[in-house]
């Protein structure tokens, strides 16, 4: 070609255009190759057409991806676009590139030949694997805003929600095709207008914020949740979007009030009986002679100071897992007996007891066992009227002793039901009238499951309530001997549940 | 969902004899468009897509159940349930001949013949064993998917798959044929290449026919010998032909080889 000549026909075009042209045959040699693509691979035209063909320059993977996919679909479709390959140049260096070809007939010999355009990729080929690295980074990050249990939201500067992730979904009931739209602060209605325009403004400089506050649930159930909200920016630093990331703390926050009240409440029971010693001591001193009423009531205000750093270390034992029975051959009605002897004594109620005459074992900590059947009791004495009657029934059911200890007291709501063997825990229309520091259903059922029982109450309020204890049987159905079997099973249950 | 729509599986023919064809990695049964018909007078013609593939249902997809060739040749076994095929032929390409393999071990009583065009029972060398590629070539293969699946994706969405009653749309796609869910193919590569039935060839019962280019890069010589060698009733026909798909590039010889090997 002439030097000097101007660029001007289509000659010029298809050698020097900025993109590789070649012709090849259906078996993939090459009948023709521009300037440009000689230029690009750094092989000669000569060399090219001495029986090289188009899939010989490509790298391994780019040929399974011809023989594979181009292959086919060239030949199927007669044209193929936008197929990403890598040539390898003479120097075996990578060379990026898209193609696209057809298929046309030689119009001389009939014969099948391919003719491509090849556009240099390297760049977009970068940038394409930059895409893919943050599509896997966005479907990694996806998958924690789907799992989280928290609330995670994107809203838009003026507060409108704009993603609801399923963690939104279940903590405030709503379907994010509800909540799209919506003002996030509907959601959170303990936030008053100068509390958002503070949040605004802290995120507008640049600041994050989390804040506690209500949240609230569809069926208008209020939650407490915390609230952290992170600002995004668009081009020229202006707000594009809020992130909001919302946190169920009720149950975090109502076991912080519990542990508030039960300090308050232990301190308070800790105090009654020590005052009482203190006074009493101080009287005794004042008289200068000795009263045996007095001694008494020390003695009695010492035994309930005991009773309780007692349910207070075993609570904490429980709550550690580290405690141990010491079970053996228990007869369940001298047990209940003695119990309700202790508690006429101190009380002076009636107890009825109903029994059945058949025999009833157990295999278990006697200590333990009468500490069930007191706690319940002295339970029982103490949420009903003097003048109403406690009833504790013994009897025999299936493989099961149960006790039943029922009174005709003040009951308990279902509210309260739910969370009546909770540690701390007083049922909120006694709490006030009534001693104790909420650990005695703990333990009673803590040591009924440690036993291999069960626990059930059924209450109604201003009717009363019923709580049974269901242990398993020891020894055969009709005498009280045990069988090598079941004291073995007895064990093991008792030790599992330690 | 049936079996037959989760496949897109297409019957034809005037014959009674089943020929089942089962297309190989990147494609879908449009690959069989110059051989099938030869077949169609003297056999009952069963084509039919993998999940993931051509037209088949996507939804039907299991990530876990297509995480080995043998959820495909289940795949196979319950489209010859549905059909109430016995004593048929099996012809699969590439990865498929594998997946024909398996299937005709676990139900022996499907197919009396195979016919493996250009299988390879491992892709990777292994200590003597020559698959025709090294591990990091492979690997390296898996990871240049992504440069096609980017374009792909865009042309060939599930959203716009399938529309045979509307051809016009068929034209205006990039490519139209062998359309395949960029996630799948990512998988059904990963499942192709890294796979390894050299203990299953012994276990083949049927009389199977190896059809082998004479130059295959995916499927070299030596992988389609080592196959033949293994199977206990086989022979190898090597056909005048350059490339993996002998079926595309020479039909004729194809057809002609099948032909001979169905007659014996």
């Amino acid at each position: 070609m002439n030097e000097n000549r101007p660029l001007q026909d289509a000659v010029d075009l298809f050698e020097d255009a900025p993109c590789g042209y070649i012709v090849t045959r259906g078996d993939g040699s090459f009948v023709r190759a521009n300037r440009t693509f000689l230029e690009w691979t750094g092989y000669s035209l000569d060399h090219l057409q001495s029986g090289k063909r188009f899939q010989d320059l490509l790298t391994i993977p780019s040929k399974i991806f011809y023989e594979n996919q181009y292959f086919p679909l060239l030949t199927m479709q007669g044209f193929i676009r936008e197929v990403a390959f890598n040539l390898a140049d003479s120097q075996d260096r990578d060379l990026p590139v898209l193609v696209n070809s057809v298929q046309k007939a030689d119009p001389r010999t009939g014969d099948t030949l391919v003719l491509s355009t090849l556009f240099g990729a390297r760049d977009r080929r970068k940038y394409e694997q930059d895409l893919v690295r943050a599509r896997q980074e966005a479907e990694r990050l996806s998958t924690i805003v789907t799992m989280s249990a928290d609330a995670i939201v994107r809203c838009s500067p003026d507060g409108l929600v704009e993603t609801w992730n399923p963690g939104a979904r279940r903590m405030f009931g709503v379907d994010e095709s509800d909540a799209r739209g919506q003002r996030i602060r509907a959601y959170l209605p303990s936030l008053s207008d100068a509390d958002w325009t503070r949040i605004v403004g802290t995120l507008q400089s640049g600041e994050s914020m989390t804040l506690e506050t209500e949240g609230r649930h569809a069926s208008a159930r209020l939650l407490d949740v915390s609230a952290g909200f992170a600002p995004h920016f668009g081009p020229l630093g202006r707000l594009t979007g809020i992130s909001a990331i919302i946190r169920d703390i009720s149950e975090s926050k109502a076991v912080q009030r519990l542990q508030y009240e039960f300090l308050a409440m232990t301190s308070h029971e800790l105090r009654t009986p020590l005052t009482s010693i203190r006074g009493h001591a101080q009287l005794l001193r004042r008289q200068g002679r000795y009263t045996e009423s007095m001694v008494q009531r020390i003695i009695d205000s010492s035994d309930q100071l005991g009773r309780l750093v007692d349910d207070l270390l075993l609570a904490s034992s429980l709550e550690a897992g580290q405690f141990d029975l010491q079970p053996t051959d228990v007869d369940v009605k001298a047990v209940v007996q003695t119990s309700v002897d202790q508690l006429k004594g101190v009380s002076g109620r009636t107890i009825q007891v109903e029994m059945t005459p058949d025999v009833v074992h157990v295999w278990g900590d006697r200590l333990r066992l009468a500490q069930i059947f007191s706690n319940l009791l002295s339970n029982a004495l103490k949420y009903s009227d003097p003048e109403t009657e406690v009833v504790v029934r013994v009897s025999r059911s299936g493989t099961e002793a149960e006790v039943a200890v029922i009174d005709r007291g003040s009951g308990i709501s279902a509210d309260d039901l739910s969370r009546l063997f909770d540690r701390f825990y007083r049922a909120s229309a006694t709490a006030d009238n009534a001693q104790g520091v909420g650990l005695g259903l703990y333990i009673t059922n803590h040591l009924v499951h440690a036993h291999g029982g069960s626990l059930q109450v059924e209450s109604e309020v201003d009717r009363g309530s019923v709580f049974t204890v269901a242990l398993p049987l020891f020894g055969g159905q009709d005498s009280g001997t045990a069988s090598r079997f079941d004291a073995a099973r007895a064990t093991d249950t008792l030790s599992n549940r330690n | 969902m049936s079996v037959l729509a989760r496949n897109n599986v297409r019957v034809s023919g005037r014959g009674t004899t089943p020929l089942v064809f089962a297309h190989g990695y990147g494609c879908d049964q449009n690959m069989w468009r110059l051989v099938a018909p030869a077949f169609e007078d003297r056999y009952k013609i069963v084509l039919f897509d993998h999940v993931g593939s051509g037209q088949s249902d996507l939804s039907a997809y299991d990530p876990s159940k297509y995480s080995s060739l043998q959820g495909y040749a289940d795949d196979i076994l319950e489209i010859c349930e549905e059909l109430d095929l016995h004593h048929g032929i099996f012809v699969g390409h590439s990865v498929s001949a594998m997946i024909g393999v398996l299937a005709a071990i676990k139900e022996p009583d499907r197919f009396d013949r195979l016919i493996l065009v250009g299988p390879s029972a491992r892709y990777i060398n292994d200590g003597d064993y020559v698959g025709g590629f090294s591990e990091e070539e492979i690997q390296e293969l898996l990871a240049f998917q992504d440069a096609n699946y980017l374009g792909w994706s865009r042309n060939m969405a599930p959203a716009i798959m399938g529309n045979p009653d509307r051809p016009e749309l068929g034209a205006e796609l990039t490519n139209s044929f062998c359309r395949t869910d960029p996630d799948v193919a990512r998988q059904f590569a990963a499942v192709t290449f890294l796979s390894d039935n050299r203990d299953d060839l012994p276990r083949v019962e049927a009389r199977t026919l190896v059809l082998q280019s004479r130059e295959d890069v995916i499927a070299p010589l030596p992988v389609g010998d080592y196959v033949q060698r293994h199977l206990p009733d086989s022979r190898m026909v090597i056909l005048d032909a350059a490339g993996h798909c002998p079926h595309l590039s020479a039909p004729e010889q194809t057809i002609a080889a099948m032909e001979a090997f169905l007659r014996e």
